[in-house]
C-alpha cells in the first residue's frame, strides 16, 4: 500500500511530471498529485481483507462485512471507495485481493499506482466515474498521461 | 550430371530463402500480438464484458442479450442490445456519480427527474440522441453510489424499450 502511494506520488510530481499531474485538468482536477497526497494509509485507505466493518455492500444491498465482500470478489475487486452510509465516517478507500494479489503480476507496481490515482479521484476529489464517461475512461486518461513517466523510469523498457 | 547438381544446388538455395522469409514473416505476425503495458493494465483493470445474466432487477425484452463484467472497483459494467433494438450501456457502482447533471440542463433536449422509493432518478436526452438515466443507490444526495444507463436512440421505440428494461431496476 505504502509503495504504491509512493510510486503514485513520484509519477505525479508536479515539478518533474507535469503532464501526469495535470492528466485530468480538463475535468476540473488541476493536480493529481494533490489528490494522491490526501491518500493516507490507515486513515482513509485501509486493507479491506481483514476489516470487520459491516454495511449494505453485498449483492443487491445485502449487509455484510468488508472482509466477506472482498472474499466474494477475490478475483475481481482491487479497491473501492465506500460512502458515508457504509463507513459512518465519510468516504473511505478499502483495498482487496485484486490489489495485493492480482491474477496476473504483469506490471503490478504500475497497476497499483494507477489504482491509487483512480481511487484518489473519488476519495479526495469527490468526482464520480460518470464525469469521465466511465470508470474505464477515467483509467485510460490517467494511464495515457502517466505511463510515459514510468516508461522513462524504466529506460524505455516496454 | 553437372546440370542436375546445379539444379539441386539452386533448389536448396531457393528453399533456404523461402524458409528464412517464412520465419521472418511469422515473427512479424507474432510481434503484432504483443500488447503494450498500458493496454495490458487497462485490460486487467477493466475486463471485457461476456454474455450472461443481467444484474437483478433488469427486465430483458424479447430478443435482447446482455453482456457484463465486474471491474477492479466492483462496478457492474455491461451492455444490452439486439440487432434491431436499442443498445444500452450501463455502469453500477459505489463511485459512479450521476451521468445526468441538472446543471447541464441547457445541453439536453429534455430533462426530467423523479423520486422512486425515496431516491432520485434523473433522465435526460442529449443532443446526440443518447438517453441517459441515472439512479441513486444511496439515500445521501452527496453519495456517488449510483447506476448510469446510456441508450443510443434511433427511433421512438428505442425509448420505450429502454424504459421498460431499466425502470424495473430502479423500482427493485
Amino acid at each position: 500500500m505504502n509503495d504504491s502511494i509512493k510510486l503514485a506520488k513520484e509519477m505525479t510530481d508536479p515539478q518533474k511530471h507535469k503532464e501526469c499531474d495535470e492528466a485530468l485538468k480538463a475535468f476540473g482536477i488541476p493536480s493529481l498529485s494533490a489528490l494522491i497526497n490526501g491518500m493516507t494509509p490507515n486513515a482513509n485507505v485501509f486493507d479491506g481483507r481483514p476489516s470487520t466493518l459491516t454495511g449494505p455492500i453485498g449483492g443487491n444491498g445485502a449487509t455484510e462485512s468488508m472482509a466477506a465482500y472482498f472474499k466474494e470478489n477475490k478475483t475481481a475487486v482491487g479497491a473501492a471507495v465506500f460512502p458515508n452510509s457504509v463507513t459512518g465516517r465519510g468516504s473511505v478507500t478499502f483495498l482487496g485481493d485484486y490489489f495485493f494479489n492480482p491474477a496476473s503480476m504483469d506490471w503490478v507496481a504500475f497497476q497499483r499506482a494507477i489504482i491509487m490515482m483512480h481511487e484518489s479521484v473519488h476519495q479526495v476529489g469527490g468526482k464520480g466515474d460518470a464525469l469521465f464517461g466511465s470508470s474505464k475512461q477515467l483509467s485510460e486518461k490517467i494511464i495515457e498521461k502517466c505511463y510515459p513517466v514510468l516508461k522513462g523510469r524504466l529506460g524505455g523498457v516496454g | 550430371m553437372r546440370c542436375a547438381s546445379l539444379t539441386l544446388c539452386w533448389t536448396i538455395k531457393v528453399l533456404a530463402i523461402v524458409f528464412v522469409l517464412s520465419q521472418f514473416c511469422s515473427g512479424q505476425d507474432g510481434s503484432k500480438q504483443v500488447t503494450r503495458p498500458e493496454q495490458t493494465v487497462l485490460r486487467q483493470l477493466h475486463p471485457e464484458p461476456v454474455e450472461g445474466d443481467p444484474p437483478k432487477g433488469f427486465r430483458l425484452l424479447a430478443g435482447y442479450k446482455h453482456k457484463g463484467a465486474k471491474d477492479f472497483e466492483g462496478n457492474q459494467v455491461g451492455e444490452i442490445s439486439k440487432n434491431d433494438g436499442v443498445k444500452i450501456k450501463y455502469e453500477i457502482g459505489f463511485s459512479q456519480g450521476f451521468a445526468v447533471d441538472p446543471d447541464q440542463k441547457a445541453t439536453y433536449l429534455w430533462y426530467r427527474e423523479q423520486k422512486i422509493n425515496g431516491r432520485i432518478t434523473r433522465y435526460a436526452l442529449s443532443k446526440k440522441n443518447i438517453l441517459m438515466i441515472s439512479i441513486a443507490l444511496d439515500d445521501s444526495p452527496s453519495s456517488l453510489h449510483a447506476a448510469n444507463f446510456y441508450g443510443e436512440i434511433r427511433r421512438p421505440d428505442d425509448i420505450a424499450d429502454m424504459l421498460l428494461m431499466v425502470l424495473p431496476f430502479a423500482y427493485n
